[in-house]
């Protein structure tokens, strides 16, 4: 049985007539990352607000660690890191200064934490830099190592990479990775953009116009999203009897009454061809096809795509 | 609370509000110093200087000054986005309002006692008779105090602004004329008494040598104790999420038609 540190139970929030989120049911479970995935405006940022309590939602429940939120917060979010937007902090203190005020609040006793924090993100400890000088790499890393500092076991990372430099993704990437599979943490992240989260997640939940489309883990998307052979004849039903009295073939899917996608075969396309002819059937098209995790999403999310 | 506090403190450090406030201070007696200039045959004492800046303090510049001031470092929670931040911890809004209205209250101590010392800075330069030792440790006490007294009085009025996105101007400008009524309210022994704003002048004797002038400490405690119980429940009641930021709306652009 998974266990589930995240559980949202048909979460809605609604803003006028207009859902921002729908219906929003996850499972994120313990020690994996879970990318939720979608464009801008899909719903992402909103979904995590409501994770964190910073927003409401209009109905349905939030449950983590097996708790309900609402009235749990004492108890759940000083064990949870986050990153919601961009990093917010006093802009005429340091990001020494900044991390201090949070430790503070947060009751950390290991003096060590800040310290800690901001060698795993990369920044100077006891720097004389104000945050409104950081550049917004830099704004970005604070506001990990403020997401981190408190050793959380569940960290929700809105858009960790943005503003990042290349390098700077890299390493944020192997960071958050080694969070994960080193230290046995879970995490939420979000993005818009696909490589990053095929490169990092464990379980991709794609999100458009505030719906979850799917769920899944990485693997069975991929597989998913493999290759096939996809052909276009004048009568798909007949082609269906062909490919299963003929060839004995039977992992293939009927999409119309012209369109027909089989799964990659030791049968030579050639010889399926020359049979549909032989049976008289008018074959336009036939071709292998690699369907990307990307053409896979744009399919999913209705021709949009994802940046 | 205390972690708070301390966290709220550090918060000032480069904080040019702080700057702002001293000047406005300094301000407040240098007003008081030009109308010593005016040729009206008045006699001026140290003691008479006390109760000008103590005047102007009150009616012109304190109560705006510290609105201002506090529904500033409250508004910045959102405007620089680390609401956020100290939600999840999680803070609950009202015990954070409540921190910054208590480092507040502190600050205005603090602005009364740069009050006194530049009062009694610029009377030794103005060479004005009566600045002994026990004057001056009566003007300290009754300026700073004022100052505290007015921060409560003026509190609920930031405690409701602190209810607005980005209140703190309309709670500076409401405080201002709020405490330019205490004039007019001064004008009426009651409504002296009862007024929040010239209660606080009753609390520190202000002109109690005069015969016309009648405090009632219990009247005057009681208007104060009003202000902040008022402030209380405003402050307790305060609901404030992450969300709502203020999102700026779009200016119009406007195309020139013809030639």
């Amino acid at each position: 049985m998974n266990e589930y540190v995240i559980e949202t139970d048909h979460l809605t929030k609604q803003y006028g007539a207009q859902k921002s989120v729908a219906e929003l049911s996850i499972h994120v479970q313990k020690g994996r990352i879970y990318g939720l995935l979608g464009r801008n405006g899909a719903g992402k940022t909103t979904t995590m607000k409501m994770l964190l309590g910073l927003t409401q939602p209009t109905s349905g429940e939030v449950a983590i660690w097996g708790k309900t939120l609402l009235g749990n917060e004492k108890k759940l979010l000083p064990r949870i890191g986050s990153l919601i937007e961009s990093p917010g902090f006093y802009p005429n203190l340091t990001g020494t200064e900044n991390l201090r005020i949070f430790a503070a609040l947060r009751g950390l006793k290991n003096r060590d934490a800040i310290r800690s924090a901001l060698d795993l993100v990369g920044l100077p400890y006891r720097d004389k830099k104000l945050f409104s000088q950081y550049s917004l790499g830099m704004k970005q890393r604070l506001a990990i190592a403020l997401a981190v500092m408190h050793d959380p076991e569940l960290l929700i990372l809105d858009e960790p990479i943005n503003g990042l430099d290349p390098i700077g993704i890299a390493e944020i990437r192997s960071f958050i990775r080694a969070l994960c599979h080193e230290r046995g943490k879970t995490i939420l992240i979000s993005s818009h953009i696909l490589s990053e989260v095929a490169l990092l997640a464990d379980d991709i939940g794609i999100i458009d116009h505030g719906v979850l489309l799917e769920e899944e883990s990485l693997a069975d998307l991929e597989a998913k999203s493999g290759k096939y052979i996809h052909f276009v004849v004048s009568d798909t039903g007949r082609a269906a009897e062909i490919l299963k009295g003929v060839f004995h073939e039977y992992q293939f899917t009927v999409q119309d009454s012209h369109d027909l996608r089989m799964d990659p075969t030791r049968i030579p396309v050639a010889k399926i061809v020359s049979a549909f002819v032989q049976q008289g059937l008018e074959v336009s098209e036939a071709a292998t096809v690699e369907e990307s995790l990307e053409d896979h999403f744009k399919r999913v999310t209705g021709g949009e795509g994802i940046a | 609370m205390l972690a708070l506090m301390k966290t709220e403190v550090w918060k000032l450090k480069r904080y040019h509000m702080i700057w702002a406030g001293v000047l406005l201070m300094l301000l407040s007696v240098l007003l008081t110093v030009f109308s010593t200039t005016a040729l009206d045959g008045t006699v001026w004492t140290f003691p008479f200087f006390v109760e000008q800046v103590m005047k102007n303090n009150i009616t012109t510049i304190f109560p705006m000054c510290i609105a201002l001031i506090t529904g500033y470092s409250i508004s910045r929670e959102e405007t620089d986005d680390t609401l956020k931040s100290i939600l999840t911890v999680p803070v609950p809004f009202p015990v954070l309002l409540s921190g910054k209205l208590t480092v507040c209250g502190l600050l205005s101590l603090f602005l009364g006692i740069v009050s006194t010392v530049s009062t009694v800075a610029a009377s030794f330069l103005l060479g004005f008779p009566g600045g002994d030792l026990p004057a001056i440790i009566r003007a300290a006490a009754q300026i700073t105090l004022n100052c505290l007294f007015l921060y409560i009085a003026v509190l609920p009025v930031i405690a409701i602004a602190a209810r607005i996105p980005n209140g703190h101007l309309i709670g500076a400008v409401v405080a201002f004329v709020y405490g330019y009524g205490g004039m007019f309210a001064a004008g009426n022994v009651t409504l002296a008494n009862f007024y929040p704003v010239t209660a606080s002048m009753g609390l520190v004797g202000y002109r109690s040598y005069d015969e016309a002038v009648h405090w009632d400490p219990l009247v005057c405690a009681s208007s104060l104790s009003a202000a902040l119980l008022v402030s209380v429940v405003f402050v307790v009641t305060t609901k404030k999420s992450a969300s709502t930021k203020t999102n700026k709306k779009p200016k119009k652009v406007i195309t020139k038609k013809g030639w």
